[in-house]
């Protein structure tokens, strides 16, 4: 038995589009709902059931070239069975596949998804450019529209206009408003990266950046190692007699009884001043040679290379930092500069039903239905 | 249950055959082999095709039925039936 199924992510592939037909025969005339099925494969096109395919052919290349995706192949479902009874040629679903196969193909086929019952479409794609021509019935077809409760955008082509709009004057229950020149904010925020995504795609740029975040990571790795190691490294000596402390000193026992082990006399190792060579700000070495149980040290001003370079790190680790964000933050700036400028104002008319919570939509062609559809769903 | 791999080795021989076109045998050995898989092939007339075939397994096996029976018809109308039935169920996974 079928049953539920399991969502995947092939689901994305399956695009549901209402279309709205004419069905019974010319003394009972009416208007039906039924949904339309887009699944991009990767074969041919092909149309359930296959008898339909002669019928939709010249309709699916006509949308498939104002697309320019000649690559991409469709199998579309017309949901159509055999003892549908349509008044009309299918040629009237071809802004229905239009919008399926435009859901498939760009990144709001996620948001159809949640949305796709709210819609209905008809028309007629008339060329390869997309333009949409008037269709037969359209007085049955937004009958049935107006009268599903569940419809809230019904687009139409614009040839149609004035027949839907008498058709509407002579219902005294549905009252309209009608509207035009409405602008479309056509701006994508979504697809800007997020601040971390550009911090990331400017450091791993090109090949300098490359070395340059390693050299960072390495920078950031070597400071606290240094400091960890520090006591490990201090004592270097050449023979018994002479031991060379890299300063500051942080663990003086240690470094006692390091220098007793060598042989250094108790009560000369004792008068070290240790305490001064504690501090952080002590830089350099001491050297400490044990002259016949006479213990002389001289600090040698010539700097240590690992504290420099523990410098060095730090300043090229603050640096780097500073710079990527201050780009990042300039490139979103420009960002949004960028998409202030590709507010495009598409101009289309529509009915508000305004009792019916429904606005039903004249476009001309296939770019703009697709444009208003987007600016709906965002 | 159906044998998933089985149904999609079955139905790309289907896809080869008919894209080899002759003989004509082999196509209509493949579909047929195909569609006993989906269905009972049986005493019972019922169609089994399950819940656990994939939505994108769902749509080519009908597309590629629908296709031969478009052009080889059916064999009786128990054919015509059993394909009726098969049709409704695999529709009902891939629009579910």
């Amino acid at each position: 038995m079928a049953g539920t199924v399991k969502k995947t992510q092939d689901d994305l592939l399956f695009i549901k589009v209402k279309a709205i037909m004419v069905s019974g025969n010319n003394d009972s005339r009416t208007g039906s709902i039924h949904n339309i099925l887009v699944f991009l494969n990767n074969q041919e096109h092909k149309v359930i059931p296959t008898r339909s395919f002669d019928s939709l052919r010249s309709t699916i290349e006509r949308v498939v070239s104002s697309h320019n995706t000649y690559n991409r192949k469709f199998t579309i479902d017309t949901g159509l069975k055999d003892d549908d009874n349509l008044c009309n040629d299918l040629s009237s679903m071809g802004l229905t596949i239009a919008v399926g196969i435009e859901a498939s193909l760009n990144d709001w086929s996620g948001s159809w998804e949640n949305v796709w019952e709210e819609w209905c479409f008809t028309g007629e794609v008339t060329d390869s450019q997309g333009e949409i021509g008037a269709i037969g019935g359209a007085r049955e077809k937004i009958e049935s529209a107006t009268d599903d409760e569940r419809i809230k955008y019904v687009m139409a082509p614009s040839q149609n206009r004035q027949e839907i709009i008498n058709w509407i004057d002579k219902r005294q229950d549905i009252n309209y408003e009608v509207k035009s020149s409405v602008a479309i904010n056509t701006k994508h925020t979504d697809d800007s990266p997020s601040f971390f995504s550009r911090i990331w795609l400017m450091s791993t740029g090109n090949t300098l950046m490359w070395i340059a975040l390693i050299l960072w990571f390495l920078s950031i790795v070597y400071v606290p190692i240094r400091y960890l190691l520090w006591d490990n490294i201090q004592l270097s000596g050449y023979d018994n007699s002479r031991v060379i402390i890299n300063m500051p000193i942080i663990y003086p026992d240690k470094v006692k009884s390091r220098l007793l082990k060598n042989g250094f006399p108790e009560d000369q190792v004792n008068n070290i001043p240790f305490s001064r060579l504690i501090k952080t700000d002590q830089i350099g070495r001491v050297f400490i040679i044990n002259r016949d149980g006479v213990v002389e040290f001289e600090i040698i001003s010539s700097q240590d290379m690992t504290l420099v370079l523990c410098y060095v790190c730090g300043l090229y680790t603050v640096l780097f930092a500073v710079v990527l964000f201050i780009l990042a933050a300039w490139q979103k700036r420009g960002i949004t500069n960028k998409i202030k400028h590709n507010v495009v104002n598409l101009n289309y008319d529509s009915l508000v039903l305004t009792d019916r919570n429904k606005e039903i939509m004249f476009v001309d062609n296939l770019k703009q239905a697709g444009k208003i559809i987007e600016s709906k769903l965002h | 249950m159906l044998n998933l791999e089985e149904i999609e080795i079955e139905l790309e021989g289907l896809i080869r055959a008919r894209n080899e076109g002759l003989p004509i045998a082999g196509w209509r050995n493949s579909a047929l082999s195909l569609f006993n898989k989906l269905c009972n092939s049986g005493e019972d007339t019922s169609c089994i095709a399950e819940k656990n075939l994939s939505k994108k397994l769902a749509i080519e096996c009908m597309t590629e039925l629908d296709s031969y029976f478009n052009i080889f018809d059916f064999m009786d109308d128990g054919e015509r039936h059993k394909w009726q039935e098969l049709s409704k169920k695999l529709r009902t996974i891939y629009s579910s």
